[in-house]
């Protein structure tokens, strides 16, 4: 599993790492593909009562948004623990996105988060950090 | 549940208009604020570069292994600095292509009887004439003045010498800019510089880079802004006191509201002229008005209340409420501190967004370029759009009923002419600081301090301007403000009669006897060129450079271009000056401590950073009291 770590003190809320998020899951691999595509981040950087704050999928063990959704359309990945959402069985009603205690599902037609960037083969956002406050850690 | 809203200004008027907002689903600069959040660590510190395109380039300081320069080399001091002096210039270009418009109106005042334009003063035309050397004999006013216009427009781009208006500066003063080879030569050339110096790979050293960011400073306070001032009260007269009314209460439902928002006198001065002719007003009549209400938000609604009286309406925070109101029928702005917001803001009601200048469109406004060659029937076309737009207005109308009263229009002349009023004739010279000198050197008078500058969400609004006022006069030390902090000071009564309530014992005295206001509104952002020029008549009176007084400058909710070319002007005339938040330069240690330290052994002058109001009014005290030791007094 790919866990990734934030450390808070070393953000300086850039984005980049939402820039690099959204460039990721584009065709065209950029971030002008991804804003012609209409691809989304699927972290954010915010902020909460002044703090930095990381809104991204923790891969949890017992899954709220899995046990909150009627039609079962979320399932999680065996090996990678990684959340996946079945498009057919999906209504887009957004109980999920209500559910995540982390804030870490948007629905963008249908529930969107980190999927560790499974088919880029590492996580781009950590990658991208200029800072490093995004660290991957296998576990 | 307006007190909700509390937190996001310290102006009742505000808390209802946002309130209003936010049912209506309108978005302001406050929610705007909120979604920005986080606001990036780089560019908040300075160091992100984009000035070529192998970057953008970041300096990463928090983690060991990030990059600590750009791809060319610069470390974060060059790239700190480099941003610092792009935005001065870019602010020092803003007041100065003020200024030589102010001087293209004055050649046409003096050529084109079409423009509408006249001088209004000609004794300060013929001082001005004479103090530039100018030959006033057998020449009409109209003569005079074109040569006098010539003369300013070629300080932007002169080839040799430096510019006149130095030499009025103390002695010592010019000394220092001497040897710092700060000396402003021809304004556009000082600001080219700057943008030549931090082209890539051109100068890197933060501390030369500061050099010709000064440079180009100074060329904006002592060039341009002055010339746009001196060159306005020809044109339109010298501001004298007028008893106004400020705040979004100004707006009156039964008549055509036009507020005037920006900056140029060229502009409102000849609105003001159209929204009195008779045929407009017969117009608005036609449409079920009383009359027409021009109100002024601003700059240039300080030009306007401090000439003609007209009320202040509101200061940039507030640009986008007045449009809330719904009563509005009309927003006629021209350049500078216009947000492109308003634009969005006007489509959710009746009001008209109409932009004036070439160098500022908005999409979504109605442009109805002006012409200063016929300023009048310019400006008569736009009033008329004005005017036929009162039948549209719609029901969701709120005027908020807070208003004050307050005085405006101390121009250095009026100052100078209010104190005349209580010095013994006989004893003393009149038309001098004298009797300013004397009550300072007594101690009646702690010092004075300078409140100028914008709004800021990050300072809560208002509140930076009003807090750090109050703190002052209360400890005897007499407050001018300008621009935002001038609406800011009026909103809260501090420039009424009964504001000596407010004050210490002595300078409530001072304002008694001489019937002045414990905070003076001098006039624009422009007009800090007044203020410099105050220091320094204070300092030759006293013998002394304007680093020796017990004055200071304060910006509490700064955050334009404009006000980082003040700021630098002014620091660099000698002022210690305080700002509220910090500059986009704290990612260079050398750099913060330059502008915070170093520059005080240069210039006398530093900046400090201090955003709790008490806090900094402390400060400020206790530097006037420095002061007054090492003079004796
Ligand atoms: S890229 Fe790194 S520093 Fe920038 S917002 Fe994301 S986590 Fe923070
Ligand atoms: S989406 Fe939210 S609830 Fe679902 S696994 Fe991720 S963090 Fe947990
Ligand atoms: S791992 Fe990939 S999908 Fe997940 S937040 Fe990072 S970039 Fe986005
Ligand atoms: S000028 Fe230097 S630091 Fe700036 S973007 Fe270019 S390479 Fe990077």
């Amino acid at each position: 599993m790919v866990k990734i770590l934030f450390e808070k003190d070393l953000c300086l809320g850039c984005k980049t790492c939402e820039l690099a998020c959204a460039a990721a899951h584009s065709a065209a691999k950029s971030l002008v593909g991804a804003i012609k595509e209409n691809k989304i981040s699927r972290l954010r950087i915010r902020t909460k009562g002044g703090k930095l704050k990381l809104e991204q999928c923790m891969l949890c063990a017992n899954p709220r948004c899995i046990a909150a959704c009627p039609t079962g359309a979320l399932s999680k990945d065996k090996e990678s623990g990684i959340i996946k959402v079945n498009k057919m069985a999906c209504t887009g009603c957004g109980l999920c996105e209500d559910a995540c205690p982390f804030g870490a599902i948007e629905l963008h037609t249908f529930p969107t988060m980190c999927d560790r960037c499974m088919h880029s083969g590492k996580p781009l956002c950590a990658m991208s950090c200029p800072t490093r406050a995004l660290k991957v850690k296998i576990v | 549940m307006s007190e909700d809203f509390k937190c996001l200004s310290c102006d009742k008027a505000n808390y209802k208009l946002i309130e209003k907002a936010k049912n209506e689903k309108i978005e302001t600069v406050w929610d705007r604020a909120e979604a920005m959040q986080p606001q990036c660590g780089f560019g908040e510190m300075g160091l992100c570069c984009t000035n070529c395109s192998m970057g953008p380039c970041r300096i990463v300081k928090v983690s060991e292994d990030g990059p600590k320069k750009g791809i060319c080399g610069a470390d974060e001091d060059t790239i700190a600095a480099r941003n610092l002096a792009r935005s001065i210039a870019a602010g020092s270009s803003a007041h100065s292509d003020h200024g030589r418009d102010i001087a293209h109106a004055l050649y046409n005042a003096a050529k084109n009887p079409e423009s509408g334009y006249k001088v209004k003063n000609p004794e300060k035309l013929i001082s001005l004439a004479k103090e530039w050397g100018i030959s006033t004999e057998n020449l009409d006013i109209k003569d005079i003045a074109a040569k006098v216009a010539e003369t300013a427009l070629q300080e932007f781009g002169k080839p040799f010498g430096y510019l006149r208006f130095v030499d009025r500066a103390p002695e010592d003063r010019i000394d220092i800019w001497k040897k710092m080879n700060v000396v402003p030569r021809a304004i556009d050339r000082d600001i080219v510089e700057v943008l030549h110096s931090t082209h890539i790979g051109c100068d890197a050293d933060y501390r030369n880079i500061m050099v010709a960011a000064t440079r180009a400073a100074l060329s904006d306070g002592w060039g341009g802004s002055m010339i746009g001032t001196e060159l306005s009260d020809i044109l339109f007269g010298v501001p004298e006191p007028h008893e106004i009314e400020a705040n979004l209460g100004v707006f009156k439902e039964n008549e055509v509201n036009l507020v005037i928002h920006g900056h140029e006198p060229t502009l409102s001065e000849a609105i003001l002229v159209a929204v009195n002719d008779p045929e407009l007003i017969e117009l608005a009549k036609k449409q079920g008005a009383e009359g027409i209400n021009l109100v002024g938000m601003c700059c240039t609604g300080n030009e306007i209340a401090m000439r003609h009286g007209i009320p202040m309406a509101g200061n940039f925070f507030q640009q986008e409420l007045a449009i809330i109101t719904g009563a509005v029928d009309a927003m006629v702005v021209d350049v500078q501190c216009i947000m492109p917001a308003l634009s969005q803001v006007a489509k959710c009601y009746h009001t008209k967004l109409i932009t004036t200048s070439p160098k500022a469109k908005i999409p979504g406004a109605i442009h109805m370029q002006f012409n200063e060659e016929e300023a009048i029937e310019s400006a008569k076309k736009i009033v008329r759009e004005a005017v036929s737009n009162f039948k549209n207005r719609r029901g969701n109308i709120l005027i908020p009923q807070e208003k004050s009263k307050g005085f405006v229009g101390y121009s250095n002349e009026a100052i100078i002419n209010a104190l005349d009023g209580v010095a013994n004739s006989t004893a003393h010279p009149m038309g001098t600081v004298k009797p300013l000198a004397d009550a300072i050197k007594s101690g009646v008078l702690r010092g004075a301090a300078a409140i100028v500058g914008c709004n800021n969400h990050k300072v809560l609004h208002d509140k930076g301007h009003v807090e750090l006022a109050k703190e002052l006069i209360k400890n005897d030390v007499l407050v001018v403000t300008t621009g935002c902090g001038a609406y800011a000071c009026i909103k809260e009564g501090l420039m009424s009669k009964e504001a000596a309530k407010f004050c210490g014992k002595g300078l409530a005295t001072v304002c008694e006897l001489v019937k002045i206001p414990p905070v003076l509104h001098m006039g624009s952002c422009v007009d800090i060129s007044r203020i410099l020029l105050l220091l320094s008549e204070l300092a030759k009176f006293m013998n002394v450079d304007i680093k020796d007084l017990p004055a200071a400058g304060a910006a509490p909710e700064w955050m334009s271009e404009k006000a980082l070319s003040i700021g630098t002007y002014v620091v660099a005339s000698g002022v210690y000056t305080m700002l509220g938040v910090a500059p986009q330069v704290t990612g260079s240690e050398n750099l913060t401590r330059f502008l915070t330290d170093d520059i005080k052994d240069i210039y006398g002058g530093c900046f400090d950073i201090e955003a709790n109001p008490q806090k900094a009014a402390e400060k400020i005290i206790d530097h006037i009291e420095k002061k007054r030791k090492s003079l004796n007094i």
